[in-house]
């Protein structure tokens, strides 16, 4: 067991610290880096990564713990991995964590990157691009985090085979182009008779880091890499090659490998057939599954979806694009109630206000998104209160009362004075924030409401990052009880909750919020010391 | 080709037949009432531009081409700022461009003096000139000089207190975050095909699409740069265009109440705000393009609102389908 002592605000102003914790919370918990109704790709990036930068100055263990709070993105997270791979950690630094469980810190957020995203982030750190804000990271733990991962997972052969490209260049860059290429020269060999030489190379640069994987497994999958085609015994790279002559061995292959397969061997086969020859097989993966359905859907190909193993959010998006099932309504209700379960805050009557307007379509790229969020989380509401009561402002409810179609301009002042109307113990407002129908309606009836004695809270929950304001985006400018937290799913909003308590007593709220990242993840060995709960 | 007709006119009302205004969006000291179709008047004849193709060829021409299926309608004052070592350009007048064809127009301008080079033709993507240069470009739409903007962009650039820099990019350096706000703050409305801008509380622009497929496609460039930049410029003389709350039973009641009240208030104003420009009437100037039936004239109010622009409209035939007219400032 370690022991560790948390964060202190020594020299830093409380109110400076939770402004920056709050920022990063904001961002962390709802940026895609990607564009959205109303900011370019380049505007979220720039506003994120100075949120990053800040909160990364002012305390790297606070920030790195800070990272593995359920609910922080993926990209938060690949920006952050990136930060604290291409920056030393400073050895006399008075910190709460240990360049050992910092080592375990990078590790864990690896492990829970999706191996696309953990791809593009490996592939970064080579320093071409921009991507995540990662300049070249080459250092020994940086060569170590990629070879471990890479060498040593269970799947090395899937990703060999789907990442092979983008694999060759990040295990080049861990080893280095000469020991890559002698690297490669040595495994499309007979092991049988590799010389000691040769043995030893292996033994310090490969093996070292296979972890439980064989031998003659991980060398088979870097042969292949190097180009070895021929005597393969791996099922999945022999199907790599069979595919080539007949393209239903290629069934156990992922749909884009084969269908990148089909497109150079096989361009008289039509892509339905390739969904044909996956769907048969029984080996799509759940992402692949829901992808498909639209094509799939056209195609005539009957591809089931598993509801049970999408997230609420994944869910929505599904309905969106192809219709809403019993089995998707079904699913929604149980993640709905799982998720209300871990609410940290609960009301008996509680009135939810969902804004439909024609902005919360998000943009092109992750379009429908801010909507899906939004029903999700007022799904998931719904089950936290005996009583509740929703009104829609904006969009179009659909027959099924649970998909509404985003629509027209925002006025979300009716909504809250109605809401207030029943007399509710809290109001969820579910909006991106942006108000025209006039902007600073809302907070004018709030205001008002608060003159005449109503100091129901008011908790507005934002799916969307604002670059221009480097947070979610507010309907109200210091109203009390009013509070704006930024929220991705549902199942992240008891982080997003705690965000209220660094308004008030930052000190106490990033302890808190330091120790449940540390106790939330599987990260062996930490015992918490100092600092209060 | 060119035809003068100046004392021919038009009125707005017909124009805008069949045409109704939705709620009045207001942020900041920018107002938009949109434009609705109330039955019938789309016009599903023309495709948005959003796919139009563009280049320049030599300094002052622009070649631009329509992919699409039906013929489309490119703004008057429709600009490429791109990220090419090339010239930016723009156009003074509107103009057609048919079913998957071509177009080739000498009289344009560039919107940079600082660069050389021609621009590569790709779909770039269009914007709409700011209200102060468009009403100069359209005014110099004729002329073949491709420097005939530059003094005027200019000043454009001096009357926001920086540097008289002739390229529109250094504006939009200056200025694309608070732009992007406008784009943010206001949403279509189901059936929009149009709008009626204000800044301060002053009408400052008509626009209309012949359907909602093509406003889509025009109104983040119109309400982003053309109208954007005349609100940032004002806004130092800013208005409060907001009705405040007059609350005076202290309860829901008297909040409800409240509202509504002040939402008749916007409500009366917008449609004393729609009567009188419904009540506008145009000069018909020039023909300056012509397709089929359809002519693109260039128009001037000679009443209170002196509006000015270009509509679309077919021979013979009182209503158009497309229009585009502001304040000359």
């Amino acid at each position: 067991m370690t022991d560790i002592t948390l964060w202190k605000s020594n020299g830093i102003r409380p109110v400076d610290a939770s402004r920056k914790v709050c920022a990063f919370l904001d961002t962390a918990t709802t940026s895609f880096g990607r564009a959205t109704h109303y900011n370019t790709k380049q505007e979220q990036k720039a506003a994120e990564l100075a949120v990053h930068g800040e909160l990364f100055t002012m305390s790297r263990d606070v920030y790195q713990a800070l990272l593995l709070l359920p609910g922080v993105a993926d990209h938060a997270r690949q920006i952050g991995i990136g930060s604290l791979l291409s920056n030393p950690r400073p050895k006399d630094a008075d910190f709460f964590l240990n360049p050992g469980l910092e080592r375990q810190v990078l590790q864990y957020l690896i492990e829970q990157l999706p191996a696309p995203r953990m791809f593009r982030l490996f592939d970064a750190l080579r320093g071409r691009g921009d991507a995540f804000g990662v300049t070249k990271a080459n250092n020994a733990r940086t060569r170590k985090l990629i070879l471990g991962t890479i060498l040593g997972a269970k799947r090395l052969d899937l990703w060999t085979v789907k990442y092979r490209s983008k694999m060759g260049r990040i295990l080049a860059h861990a080893w280095g182009q000469r020991r890559a290429s002698i690297i490669g020269s040595i495994s499309q060999k007979d092991r049988r008779r590799w010389d000691a030489k040769e043995r030893s190379i292996m033994k310090e640069h490969v093996f070292r880091f296979s972890g439980e994987n064989q031998e003659k497994y991980v060398v088979e999958c870097l042969a292949f890499l190097a180009g070895k085609r021929d005597g393969l015994t791996i099922r999945l790279l022999k199907a790599f090659v069979d595919a080539k002559l007949d393209i239903k061995a290629g069934e156990k292959l992922p749909t884009e490998v084969l269908e990148g397969i089909r497109g150079m061997y096989h361009p008289g086969v039509k892509p339905e057939e390739i969904l044909k020859v996956k769907a048969e097989s029984g080996t799509m993966t759940t992402h692949e599954k829901r992808v498909v359905q639209k094509r799939a859907k056209s195609a005539g190909v009957e591809v089931e979806m598993d509801a049970t193993k999408y997230g609420p959010v994944e869910l929505y998006i599904s309905a969106f694009e192809n219709g809403v099932t019993e089995e998707i309504l079904k699913a929604l209700d149980q993640k709905a109630e799982q998720a209300a379960r871990a609410m940290p805050v609960s009301y008996e009557k509680i009135a939810i206000i969902v804004d439909g307007s024609a902005s919360m379509a998000g943009d092109r790229t992750q379009h429908l998104r801010p909507l899906a969020t939004t029903l999700a989380l007022r799904d998931m509401l719904q089950h936290t209160a005996e009583q509740n009561e929703v009104f829609y402002c904006g969009g179009t409810l659909g027959s099924d009362q649970r998909i509404v179609r985003p629509e027209g301009d925002t006025s979300l002042a009716e909504g809250l004075l109605a809401a207030l109307g029943r007399e509710p113990e809290a109001v969820y407002v579910l909006s991106d924030g942006y108000e025209n129908a006039p902007a600073g309606r809302f907070q004018d009836v709030l205001v008002a409401a608060r003159g005449i004695g109503i100091q129901t809270p008011v908790f507005h929950m934002n799916p969307v990052f604002a670059a221009e304001g480097g947070a979610v985006r507010q309907l109200c400018d210091e109203v009390e009880g009013a509070a704006t937290m930024p929220v991705q799913n549902p199942a992240a909003l008891g982080t997003t909750m705690l965000r209220g308590l660094l308004e008030t007593d930052p000190e106490r709220g990033i302890n808190l919020l330091v120790r449940n990242a540390l106790n939330g993840s599987t990260i062996m060995g930490l015992k918490l010391i100092g600092g209060e709960a | 080709m060119s035809t003068n007709r100046t004392r021919e006119s038009v009125s707005m009302e017909d124009i805008l037949f069949g045409v109704g205004h939705g709620r009045r969006q207001s942020v900041g000291n920018m107002d938009v009432i949109p434009l609705v179709d109330e039955g019938g008047v789309q016009n599903e004849g023309f495709d948005p531009p959003s796919d139009i193709e563009v280049g320049t060829s030599t300094y002052g021409t622009v070649n631009l081409r329509h992919p699409g299926s039906r013929p489309t309608i490119v703004p008057p004052g429709a600009g490429w700022v791109v990220k090419q070592a090339a010239q930016d350009h723009a156009i003074g007048s509107g103009d057609f461009i048919d079913a998957g064809s071509s177009k080739r127009i000498d009289t344009a301008m560039c919107i940079q003096s600082n660069q050389g080079g021609t621009i590569t033709q790709a779909a770039h993507e269009m914007l709409i000139l700011p209200v102060a240069l468009r009403s100069k470009a359209l005014a110099l739409r004729k002329a073949k000089d491709y420097s005939k903007l530059w003094g005027a962009l200019g000043s454009f650039n001096q009357s926001y207190g920086h540097r008289s820099e002739q390229q529109l990019a250094y504006f939009l350096q200056n200025y694309g975050k608070q732009l992007d706000q406008f784009v943010a703050e206001f949403e279509l409305v189901p059936n929009q095909i149009g709008a009626v801008i204000l800044v301060n509380g002053q009408l400052v622009g008509v626009e209309m699409a012949p359907s909602t497929e093509f406003w889509q496609a025009i109104w983040n460039p119109l309400i982003r740069l053309c109208y954007g930049s005349f609100a940032i410029k004002q806004a130092d003389a800013a208005q409060p265009t907001r009705e405040p709350l007059q609350i005076e039973e202290r309860s829901l009641d008297g909040i409800r109440a409240a509202m509504a009240s002040s939402d008749r208030v916007i409500g009366e104003r917008t449609d004393r705000i729609m009567t009188s420009v419904r009540q506008d009437k145009f000069l018909l100037g020039s023909v300056d393009a012509q397709m089929r039936e359809y002519q693109l004239l260039t128009v001037g109010s000679p009443g209170r609102t002196a509006l000015a622009g270009q509509i679309v409209r077919a021979e013979g035939v009182r209503t158009a389908p497309y229009m585009s007219v502001c304040v000359n400032v």
